[in-house]
């Protein structure tokens, strides 16, 4: 499993940074997992690939 | 049989563990549960069929997974109604020393403690399944000790399919000191407990020599062994069945547990759930408006979940009504993992109800929380 992109996303009610919006190769869905899901197999591959250096997570929007 | 002889027999019964309780260690070995899809389905290291089943694989082939569905022939020989059909898509001739692809299955650490791993006392187990395919020859099945802050562990076995096309019984004998080895009666051949990954078991069709030991002997690096390769993925189109597959504590293989279908997706569902609108405008929860813009809604999973999952959708606008542009999990509202909180971002009446609704059929919500 590759992540493709990644960017945080907030929770509008309190602004607040919550979790992390990604992709990966598989077309036409979208994914989201919340911040600290520290035994989630996507956010450890997220995890792993920054520490690789071969993703960022961009800026909420 | 005298009655002390029967007494006997019964004590060595019930002190070998395997008629107490829940025998069989693998969830969905009859292939019974297939939430993600049933139809052929690209499995590179991902679970993307039958549930608990996921590919694993490195290299230019590939395969495809499916749920099988068994004729009164093969039912009547394996006493199954599904198995797992993988069916080579790309091929790869020449397995390179790095490559493999194997089929994976999962176990967390903590229902495992009672092999007591990492002891003198470590437990025999025996699996057993059928598996057929039109590739004759050797294959592999790994064990898989997660290190968890000790040592990876691995232990291969060979198994071979000594007739094309034809239902085969495997029963494979798994001795925590196999090779006359102590690395699992050892201190580091602990398993983690917790809910974290402790084991895997691999039925593997080609690794690469860099993944080469011992047949039948713990050691570390080693998945496989150097036998003869078997070219199943040499061919497109070639195909590996599977199903009944038991795992239990003891050196005897018992007949397959069958267990009903509730139990089994329920067993699933700690690992992964999937919400189907079966048509246009079917709800999968109801929310409440805060804006003319944002939302936030409830879903419940039908068990708790093993953490907190990744949730899935088709692209959110378009697939969803209420003009939905955005659909995201935003806190997770027990200690169990079951229910979550949904933030939505599409077109409401302030403070009114609104529903996450699909707007058409076959729209999805999943909550994975596989190992």
């Amino acid at each position: 499993m590759i992540i493709k992109t990644a960017q945080y996303y907030k929770f509008p009610l309190t602004d607040e940074v919550v979790g992390i919006k990604f992709t990966t190769d598989e077309e036409g869905v979208e994914h989201s997992v919340l911040l600290n899901s520290t035994d989630n197999i996507h956010y450890k591959q997220i995890q792993k690939q920054v520490a690789d250096g071969t993703l960022t997570i961009q800026d909420a929007d | 049989m005298s009655k002390a002889a029967e007494l006997a027999k019964m004590g060595e019964v019930l002190n070998n563990s395997q008629i107490g309780g829940r025998r069989n260690l693998i969830i969905n070995g009859g292939m019974q549960v297939s939430q993600r899809a049933t139809s052929a389905t690209t499995m590179t290291n991902a679970y993307a069929t039958v549930d608990r089943f996921k590919g694993f694989s490195n290299g230019g082939g590939a395969f495809t997974g499916e749920q099988y569905s068994m004729t009164a022939s093969d039912i009547a020989t394996t006493g199954q109604r599904k198995a797992l059909k993988v069916l080579v898509s790309t091929a790869d001739s020449s397995i390179a020393a790095a490559d493999y692809y194997a089929i994976q299955h999962k176990f967390e650490g903590d229902d495992l403690q009672h092999l007591k791993y990492g002891t003198s006392d470590a437990e025999t187990m025996t699996l057993s399944f059928f598996v057929k395919s039109d590739t004759t020859g050797t294959y592999f099945l790994t064990v898989d000790k997660i290190a968890n802050g000790q040592t990876q562990y691995l232990l291969p076995q060979e198994f071979t399919i000594s007739s094309a096309d034809t239902w085969e019984k495997k029963t494979l004998t798994i001795s925590p000191t196999a090779g006359s080895t102590s690395l699992i009666t050892g201190s580091a051949g602990v398993i983690g407990g917790g809910t974290g990954h402790g084991m895997s078991f691999y039925f593997g069709f080609a690794w690469g020599t860099d993944y080469h030991g011992t047949n039948n002997t713990w050691g570390t690096g080693t998945y496989a062994t150097n036998a003869t390769a078997n070219g199943f993925m040499s061919t497109v189109g070639n195909e590996f069945f599977l199903t009944g597959v038991q795992l239990e504590v003891g050196e005897v293989a018992t007949p397959f547990e069958h267990r009903s279908f509730g139990e089994e997706l329920a067993l699933c569902n700690r690992y992964f759930c999937k919400f189907i609108s079966q048509a246009q405008y079917v709800n999968f929860t109801i929310g409440r408006a805060y804006s003319t813009t944002n939302g936030t809604s409830v879903l419940s999973t039908p068990q708790p979940m093993r953490a907190l999952p990744t949730m899935t959708t088709p692209t959110v606008s378009g697939n969803f009504t209420y003009s939905h542009s955005a659909l995201t999990l935003s806190s997770h509202e027990d200690a169990l993992f079951q229910k979550f909180t949904l933030a939505s971002t599409g077109g409401f009446a302030a403070n009114g109800a609104y529903a996450v609704e699909a707007d058409a059929g076959d729209v999805f919500i999943s909550l994975d929380a596989e190992l």
